[in-house]
């Protein structure tokens, strides 16, 4: 099992134009690594990149110091769930893979993992993936590209479209599988995935910065122009400027820290 | 004015397992922002179909701007301009200016009165400058905007966003948030969309709540808010959760 996923002076091109700064980070299993910035900033042709489906980068990806081959190691969920499709039924799209494996209860096993996504396998199970409604496709794609749980998981934008129950969902999933497995996930709502994270990735048109998940928070609200938080929690925090710890962006956290009651469990990871 | 009259849908009529929306009754006015909000799967997408026309009820009746949606009219079309989650899907042209003047191609327009809404639409959402770029140079965000100057330049009466702010970075929201508010402003127009990002939700100066094909809550989300009966249907974002806390304990204190 890896420990580390190492990005060594990675640059990214399309056809010899070059997408951003160079990336230079650790992402290590324990807690997630999120990454955050502007659209067509190259997270997902990052993501992409470390997969191996996109060839065109210098700089070098390294497993606990070795170098890295992506080759049944990794699974990737593309920002577009439509993408994914290519089974008749719900059912095939979950089961593909565990078949592929030769696994005798693949059934059993599908059904189990999609309804902790929260798909009810019988009502679904037989339905077409093009005629789910849009967080229903996000569920079953998401479903369908872990059931394997290699040993590196990629997520582009995977709450996109998700309703708050679907988010929680993936938090607790996510909570579970980042303990012993290396988790990176590109999103715009780190919200609801941020008490899981450790680090975060942040690639800005200006500068590149792989921050932990406190100091990340922290810069977020002295600069507001860094990154822009929800607009609620950053309204909640000018009432009381923050000191060395932070609290979580959950409304019971703020409420405490604004009450001066909050305990340890209200704070963010600290590194 | 938008009319749903004891509406009822379904995909696929007689399975037992498959999705029905049960008549459903509601009125939309003009002039504001209305947000469709609920789980996934309860029926969003699908009413904003049968608004624009491009769904008829299996029972009821839809009435947009005095026209029967059933009726065949197409008039529906130019009346409502719908905008899907992902604007890939709906973007026809190669250039944008060619892109915004597909739709009016249609009406058969004097030349110099498309020129002249193309223009002004584009002033407005200050969108000239990438008139003559291809669409492929566009960013998420850019793209959305020219679907808002497409639909713009049909003079709609009524403007669908389904998920628009799903896959814009927070920066491009606060864009389309401003785009937004200009455009209930500037014309005569009603706004609907359909969002899951709690960010929006401030926009929204009426809230209608869906639940498994079913209307649950129609008003002001000062409303709603307070309404933890229909917490266990619909989780809350957590900026309700403060402010109701907040509540509570000033409450408390009075
Ligand atoms: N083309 C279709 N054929 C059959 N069933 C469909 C089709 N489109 C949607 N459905 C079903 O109808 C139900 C309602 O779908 P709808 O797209 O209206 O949901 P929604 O409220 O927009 O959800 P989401 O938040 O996930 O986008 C879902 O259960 C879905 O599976
Ligand atoms: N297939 C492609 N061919 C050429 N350029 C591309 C392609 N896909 C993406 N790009 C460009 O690469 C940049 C990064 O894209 P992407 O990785 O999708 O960004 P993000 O996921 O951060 O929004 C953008 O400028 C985009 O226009
Ligand atoms: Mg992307
Ligand atoms: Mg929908």
């Amino acid at each position: 099992m890896i420990n580390c996923l190492e990005l060594r002076e990675i640059e990214l091109f399309y056809k010899n134009r070059r997408i951003g700064d160079k990336i230079s980070c650790r992402f290590e299993k324990g807690r997630v690594n999120l990454i955050v910035g502007r659209a067509g900033s190259g997270k997902s042709t990052l993501l992409r990149a470390i997969a191996g489906f996109h060839k065109e980068f210098s700089g070098k990806i390294f497993a606990d110091d070795m170098s890295f081959d992506s080759e049944g190691r990794i699974a990737l969920a593309f920002q577009n769930p439509e993408n994914l499709f290519f089974n008749p039924s719900v059912g095939d799209e979950v089961c593909y893979a565990l078949i592929q494996k030769d696994d005798k209860e693949f059934r059993q096993k599908g059904i189990a993992w999609l309804e902790k996504w929260g798909i009810e396998a019988s009502a679904f199970w037989k339905k077409h993936p093009f005629e789910l409604s849009g967080g229903e496709k996000r569920k079953v794609a998401l479903s369908a590209c872990t059931v394997l749980l290699p040993e590196v998981i990629l997520l582009d934008e995977p709450l996109a479209g998700l309703d708050f129950q679907g988010r929680e969902k993936l938090a607790g999933i996510i909570s579970q599988i980042a303990r012993d497995h290396i988790v990176i996930i590109v999103t715009h709502d780190p919200e609801n995935l941020i008490d899981l994270t450790g680090r975060v990735l942040f690639i800005g048109d200006q500068a590149v910065e792989f921050k932990c998940v406190n100091e990340f928070i922290a810069k977020s609200l002295q600069e507001p122009d860094f990154y822009p938080l929800p607009d609620w929690y950053v309204q909640a925090m000018e009432q009381k400027p923050i000191k060395k710890h932070i609290p979580r962006l959950r409304a019971e956290s703020v409420f405490k820290y604004l009450q001066g009651t909050a305990e340890d469990a209200d704070y963010l990871f600290a590194g | 004015m938008i009319l749903f009259d004891r509406v009822s849908y379904r995909y696929k009529e007689n399975q037992e397992t498959s999705f029905a929306l049960e008549e459903v009754s509601f009125s939309l006015a003009q002039n504001q922002i209305i947000g469709f909000i609920g789980s996934n799967g309860c029926g969003k997408t699908t009413c904003a179909r049968l608004i624009a026309g491009l769904l008829k009820p299996v029972s009821g009746k839809v009435t947009v701007c005095g026209i029967d949606t059933a009726s065949e009219d197409a008039e529906i079309h130019r009346k409502v301009g719908i905008i899907f989650q992902n604007p890939d899907n709906q973007i026809v042209g190669t250039t944008v200016e060619e892109d915004i003047a597909f739709g009016l191609e249609n009406l058969a327009l004097p030349r110099d009165e498309m020129q002249r809404r193309i223009e002004s639409v584009c002033r407005e959402l200050r969108f000239e400058k990438f008139l003559k770029l291809p669409v492929s140079h566009l960013s998420g965000g850019q793209k959305q905007q020219l679907c808002i100057a497409s639909i713009l330049v049909m003079q709609p009466e009524w403007l669908i966003f389904d998920e628009p702010t799903s896959h814009l970075d927070p920066w491009a929201r606060r864009e389309f948030y401003q785009v937004i508010k200009h455009l209930i402003e500037s014309r005569k127009v009603g706004i609907i969309m359909i969002s899951q990002v709690p960010d929006d939700f401030d926009l929204f100066e009426e809230i209608h709540l869906f639940s498994k094909g079913r209307l649950l809550f129609t008003g002001k989300p000062e409303e709603l808010k307070y309404r933890e009966d229909l917490q266990p249907m619909f989780s809350f974002p957590e900026k309700w959760y403060l402010d109701r806390l907040q509540k509570e304990k000033n409450d408390q204190l009075s």
